[in-house]
């Protein structure tokens, strides 16, 4: 057994335990960690469709905000007509809410991914701009008025549950995805299917006469991507315990997820990693310093990433120290 | 005694109004190595498109190993034992060399682990000529040893027919013979059908067993090598710019 | 229903519409044939535009025509400045990387517009009475729109087909490596289609004054792109033309959309028609992806 390949793995595990304590140790740095939690995994779920195929999905917040959705429902549904364990409910509500996604990506991917580059982002671009007007305009899941989930909570589970599972749980909950789609993004770019990828990514025409079924591949990763998207929603419902369509598909999700995986670096694992970490400690301080100029100043950023720094700060490292112990950590 | 492997029947195949095929029909059997002439604009890489799945015919059907293909994509026929090496070399660029070979291993081929694929990709690197560049950039290299890139990528998965365009243009003279001998041999070996396609006929004439003359979309000749190069049709049409 | 006047009529303003999603998506059309580059972006510089027309109408006095006219000179220089000092950069690299750039572009516009000129709608009125035709009654103001985005779109064509510069924007559609070699300088033309192109949208947007009920506001542009979007891809995306043509066709489709299904009583129409939108680029991806226009 070639144990040697998961090496990589202890720097992103150290990176994890130390968030894991911090959020543990000191819960009035919480709200700084479950921020740092959420947009690592947003990034990572991202990454492991647009990374690994350089296709990119510009309706992508779509994803998160299905999952919302998904869970909302899910939670409403099951307490309504029933009153299961809390365990019950929320993994009912999570496989909800990655189902919801994947039907999405999987219809979306299936028509649009028989499509090249620019033809598949233009299939996306009005992808949550669409979405939410259809919720808008057909009134279903609440319409513009919204679906809110804490009455629901409080009646079948108490006041006290109902804040543990909003402050708590929902943490936890977000590191578990986190870890989650860590580790799927890793076994992806170390397997068979990683390499198919790989060659996709560099020269899609030879990678088909090669053997590699391109189609399937671009949709597996873009339903994967989704279905993750969608747990993240979770999440981000638990949390919130309420959505409205104009928030829930706020394009600015999609950016972060951008910024977030452009600037760690696109494809690598830990790129979105770094990135995240570092997103989210600006956006922390941007927001106590600067309130509602976030994507302002997030824009020009990504200009000058896309000219000066397209390779992000892990392909840079990884550059820079080509062969080197760093190069063979930093995956 | 010869059993078939490819065969297509009637293939016309046009873009716009210019008719590049023109009810194309021919079989190939399990282990010959044939070469296929034709001056610029013949059809060959039009041919080598229809057989390998990257266009589809307009009539006609293709058939390898006696399954109709016609319908079938590319990388699904590769996967049933067609390999191509590009007229001009397709690596993927920033990937190693072992890589590159890695992945034909890993989808053309059988081989579906990551280590058995390096195993084979090793192997295969050292037939063309290449174990000393495997860990350089594909980007990084000559020309010609993008071609043996080429060749080895076609040579990974173990395929039954090997469709070779133009391998030996742009080869020092010294090398196309190695680099032939080299496809004999593993087409001996290992019971492969070799289709080259060749301007220069002359300088892989003596490694195959029977040439195919196409002439403005049409199979005008497809004999021993000896008949078709002494025939008056392809002397007058084509011969003249072999001796140039 | 039953009254044929009356379909026509939403027919007519569905044509005149179109005129302004023609033109709107001409720009769109062009960059991508020729820098291949598709602008992701595309809707923030339509919104540009109306702003414009806006201060053009409010500070200078000038109807939206004629601000059209300034708004193209804006997008043309706007062009030419992005086109060197940043697109010029990432020619020929991965095409995510333009694709990202034209978006976090897009973005950045709307985030100006609403940091100088605040999130509030704004409107004027510029009102030239009304025509009557066949019992039906159309505002002057946009049959005028419809002749002078036709009036454009025709300029476009003759310059295309009738000027030195257009036949050398037309080669390096044909081939880039081609046109270099027959000596023309391909990066200058580039930049001159980019401005050319951006100058339309812009111009565009103003135009868009006289269509857009809901006001003028930094976001107004995002419909516009996935409209547009959808229209590129309805007319062959490269074809500025087929562009045009689509743009026409899908100002009558998104009308008669809208009276049916304000006729359904079943969801918001307003709402649907963007929906139709979005709905109709994977419809016409999925069955002609090579649009309408082509055989």
């Amino acid at each position: 057994m070639d144990f040697k390949k998961y090496y990589p793995l202890i720097p992103m595990f150290i990176i994890s335990v130390i968030l894991l304590a911090v959020r543990l140790a000191a819960p009035e740095l919480s709200q700084i960690v479950s921020l740092a939690l959420f947009y690592v995994a947003l990034g990572e779920a991202f990454n492991i469709f647009t990374g690994l195929t350089l296709y990119v999905c510009f309706g992508y917040v779509a994803f998160v905000a299905l999952g919302m959705y998904g869970s909302g429902l899910a939670l409403k549904y099951i307490l309504a007509t029933s009153n299961p364990p809390l365990v019950t409910t929320i993994l009912f509500s999570f496989a909800v809410a990655g189902f919801f996604a994947f039907i999405l990506a999987l219809v979306v991917g299936s028509i649009g991914l028989r499509l090249r580059g620019a033809f598949f982002a233009i299939a996306t671009v009005g992808l949550s701009e669409g979405l939410k007007n259809f919720i808008e305009g057909t009134g279903i899941w609440g319409g513009s008025s919204g679906l809110i989930i804490a009455g629901d909570l409080i009646s079948s589970y108490g006041h006290e549950t109902y804040v543990f599972v909003s402050t708590e749980l929902a943490d936890y909950l977000m590191f578990a995805v986190y870890v989650l789609s860590l580790l799927v993004m890793f076994l992806i770019t170390k397997s068979r299917f990683g390499y198919g990828l790989t060659a996709l990514k560099e020269d899609e025409d030879v990678a088909n006469v090669m053997g590699v079924n391109t189609v399937r591949y671009k949709l597996m990763t873009f339903v994967i991507s989704a279905a993750l998207a969608g747990m993240i929603g979770a999440t981000k419902m638990l949390k919130d315990l309420v959505i409205y369509p104009p928030q829930a598909f706020a394009i600015s999700y999609t950016v972060e997820a951008i910024v977030i995986t452009m600037l760690g670096g696109l494809g690598t694992v830990t790129g979105p990693v770094i990135g995240g970490l570092v997103y989210s400690i600006l956006k922390y301080m941007l927001t106590v310093s600067f309130p509602g100029l976030q994507l302002l100043i997030l824009a020009p950023v990504l200009i000058a990433v896309c000219v000066l720094f397209p390779y992000g700060i892990v392909g840079w490292v990884k550059r820079r120290f080509r062969g080197t112990l760093i190069d063979y950590l930093l995956v | 005694m010869s059993e078939e492997l490819l065969k297509l029947q009637e293939i016309s195949k046009s873009f716009g109004g210019i008719r590049a095929l023109k009810n194309v029909s021919l079989t190939i059997s399990i282990g010959e190595r044939l070469a296929i002439i034709g001056p610029n604009g013949a059809g060959k890489t039009t041919l080598f498109n229809v057989i390998n799945g990257v266009y589809k015919p307009d009539t006609g059907r293709v058939f390898f190993a006696n399954v109709d293909v016609t319908d079938l994509p590319a990388f699904k026929r590769t996967r049933m034992g067609m390999a191509r090496a590009f007229q001009i070399p397709r690596p993927f660029p920033t990937m190693s060399v072992l890589d590159n070979v890695m992945v034909s291993a890993l989808f053309a081929g059988k081989f579906k682990s990551v280590g058995e694929a390096r195993e084979r990709a090793d192997e295969v690197l050292e037939l063309v000529g290449l174990a000393n560049k495997k860990h350089e950039l594909a980007v990084n290299l000559t020309s010609p040893e993008k071609k043996l890139l080429e060749l080895a990528r076609a040579l990974a998965p173990k395929p039954k027919l090997l469709l070779l365009d133009e391998i030996v243009a742009g080869i020092p003279p010294a090398e196309v013979d190695r680099i032939m001998l080299l496809v004999r041999n593993v087409s001996e070996k290992e019971n492969i059908a070799v289709v080259a396609l060749v301007e220069h006929v002359m300088r892989v004439l003596k490694y195959v067993e029977r040439v195919i003359f196409l002439h403005e979309g049409r199979v005008l000749m497809d004999d021993k090598p000896e008949k078709v190069l002494s025939s008056e049709t392809v002397k007058n049409i084509y011969l003249g710019r072999i001796y140039d | 229903m039953a009254d044929p006047g009356y379909l026509a009529f939403y027919i007519a303003t569905g044509l005149l519409l179109g005129t302004f999603y023609g033109l709107a998506t001409v720009g769109l059309s062009f960059t991508f044939g020729i820098l291949k580059i598709l602008n992701s972006g595309h809707g923030s510089f339509i919104m540009i535009g109306a702003y414009v027309s806006y201060w053009s109408f409010v500070i200078l006095g000038l109807p939206p025509l004629v601000s059209a006219l300034l708004a193209f000179l804006i997008g043309f220089m706007l062009g030419l400045g992005l086109y060197y000092g940043i697109v010029s950069r990432i020619l020929g690299g991965p095409e995510l990387i333009s694709l990202v750039l034209m978006f976090a572009m897009g973005i950045l516009l709307q985030e100006f517009a609403k940091f100088v000129w605040t999130p509030t709608i704004r409107g004027f009125t510029w009102d030239l009475g009304r025509v009557s035709l066949f019992g039906y009654a159309y505002p002057t103001t946009r049959i005028v729109g419809g002749v002078v985005s036709a009036v454009i779109a025709l300029g476009l064509y003759i310059f295309l087909y009738r000027t030195k510069v257009g036949r050398a924007i037309r080669s390096v559609v044909e081939s880039a490596e081609g046109a270099t070699l027959c000596g023309v300088n391909v990066n200058r033309i580039y930049a001159i289609s980019l401005a050319i192109a951006l100058g339309l949208t812009i111009a565009s947007g103003g135009l868009a004054t006289l269509y857009v009920s809901g006001g003028i506001e930094p976001y107004m542009g995002d419909p516009y792109t996935t409209r547009a979007f959808a229209i590129a891809v309805l007319g062959g995306l490269t074809s500025p033309f087929g562009a045009f043509i689509a743009g026409l066709l899908f100002g009558v489709i998104e009308n008669l959309s809208y009276v049916l299904l304000s006729l359904t009583n079943v969801a918001n129409p307003f709402s649907m028609t963007r929906f139709i939108a979005f709905a109709m680029i994977l419809v016409v991806l999925l069955v002609r992806p090579q649009g309408i226009m082509r055989r």
